[in-house]
């Protein structure tokens, strides 16, 4: 609940931010797409689904992290994540991109994406719980051992996401709207 | 009676490990606020600084706390390895000895905050922005902020392995410094490598 406070915190200001930049900043967004059009073309698929993978993997385990840093990478990384994923929502629509659209190209892979970030930062936001056992003389490894099994089907579940992104969405952007 | 307990209340601010980390904090906020707003203050259209300068500063304090979490975690992997050689350790004194290791990486940003001060960096242009190859370094013309780093990191080693061998064994506390350096670098390194596979 904490991490999807942050994260929902954070994608909230990023889309607000760029929503009232919306007039100015569509010709820079129509300039993305088009440096993102030329250099997908070179790149294979599984390329793309290993940078894609290890990209979000790196994500994941910063949010992970969390256990043993007291949080503070989970909450800047949930913030950061956030703001960021919200300015690019904000900024395509305010660029011209119909919400359904935008729905289609993102969902199907950020549904479980997501899920994975929020989990890994509901995990990693337990870092200060321990912290703070530990400064009261009790040093337990049980929340570190209870925390792998949901850690690695997060980690699946962002294997899965990369899957689709590469095999699901950019066919559809490619064959559905001529991206 | 009210002064010796503020002077008190003084003693045990200056020892909490919090004070440094949060000196630290302060200095790169004046760090990160003075470039931001310089670099970014001529951008036009106007309405593209908002969101330049909000994700400028996210990008900064996540930066910050990221910093602030490897030197938690490289604590508490310190904690476990001492733990691991010779049995259970009070934390606190972990946390006192990276604490004041902590005050060398708060010196190092004060450094940095006044050089920004007296020498804030001239805007960039949206071009400047756009094309993202611009570091800290050629900013700021600071060729000399690697050394720095080497300094920092160096004094901070010697003065965490001088706190904690006066709590534990110094054979035992050289392993444990070694150890979690190792560690943290291998999470750094790791983390950055996976991200890195993305095509460019």
């Amino acid at each position: 609940m904490a991490a999807a406070t942050i994260w929902g915190v954070g994608a909230t200001v990023g889309a607000a931010v760029a929503g009232q930049s919306l007039a100015a900043l569509a010709p820079a967004v129509e300039k993305a797409d088009r440096v993102v059009e030329t250099e997908t073309e070179e790149v294979t698929s599984a390329r793309l689904y290993l940078g894609i993978l290890g990209r979000n993997l790196a994500v994941y385990f910063w949010l992970l992290c969390g256990l043993v840093s007291g949080g503070l990478t989970t909450i800047a990384l949930l913030a950061f994540n956030g703001v960021v994923l919200g300015q690019i929502a904000g900024f395509a629509v305010g660029a011209g991109m119909p919400v359904e659209r935008l729905a289609l190209l993102t969902l199907p892979h950020a549904v479980p994406e997501i899920a994975a970030f929020l989990l890994a930062g509901a995990i990693g936001l337990r870092g200060p719980a321990l912290l703070s056992a530990w400064f009261e003389g009790v040093f337990s490894r049980a929340p570190l051992i209870a925390a792998w099994r949901p850690a690695a089907g997060g980690a699946l579940a962002i294997a899965a996401a990369a899957a689709i992104e590469v095999f699901v969405t950019v066919p559809i952007a490619k064959t559905g709207f001529g991206l | 009676m009210s002064g010796r307990v503020a002077n008190g209340l003084g003693r045990r601010t200056a020892r909490s490990p919090l004070t440094p980390a949060l000196v630290f904090v302060a200095a790169c906020a004046v760090f990160i606020v003075i470039h931001v707003e310089s670099l970014l203050n001529e951008i036009s259209p106007a309405a593209l600084q908002i969101p330049a300068k909000l994700s400028a500063y996210v990008a900064a304090a996540t930066v910050v706390a990221l910093a602030m979490g490897l030197v938690v975690a490289f604590g508490l992997f310190c904690g476990i390895t001492l733990r691991w050689l010779a049995g259970p350790i009070d934390i606190r004194a972990i946390a006192r000895a990276l604490g004041g290791g902590l005050w060398v990486f708060a010196g190092y940003a004060v450094v940095l905050a006044g050089w920004t001060m007296a020498r804030p960096p001239l805007p960039l242009t949206r071009d400047e922005v756009l094309s993202s190859g611009a570091s800290v370094e050629t900013l700021m013309d600071m060729a000399w902020i690697s050394e720095l780093q080497y300094a920092t990191a160096a004094a901070f080693f010697l003065t965490i392995f001088f706190l904690l061998s006066r709590v534990a064994d110094r054979v035992n506390t050289l392993i444990a410094l070694v150890l979690a350096t190792a560690a943290v670098v291998a999470l750094g390194t790791g983390l950055r490598a996976l991200a890195a596979l993305l095509p460019s």
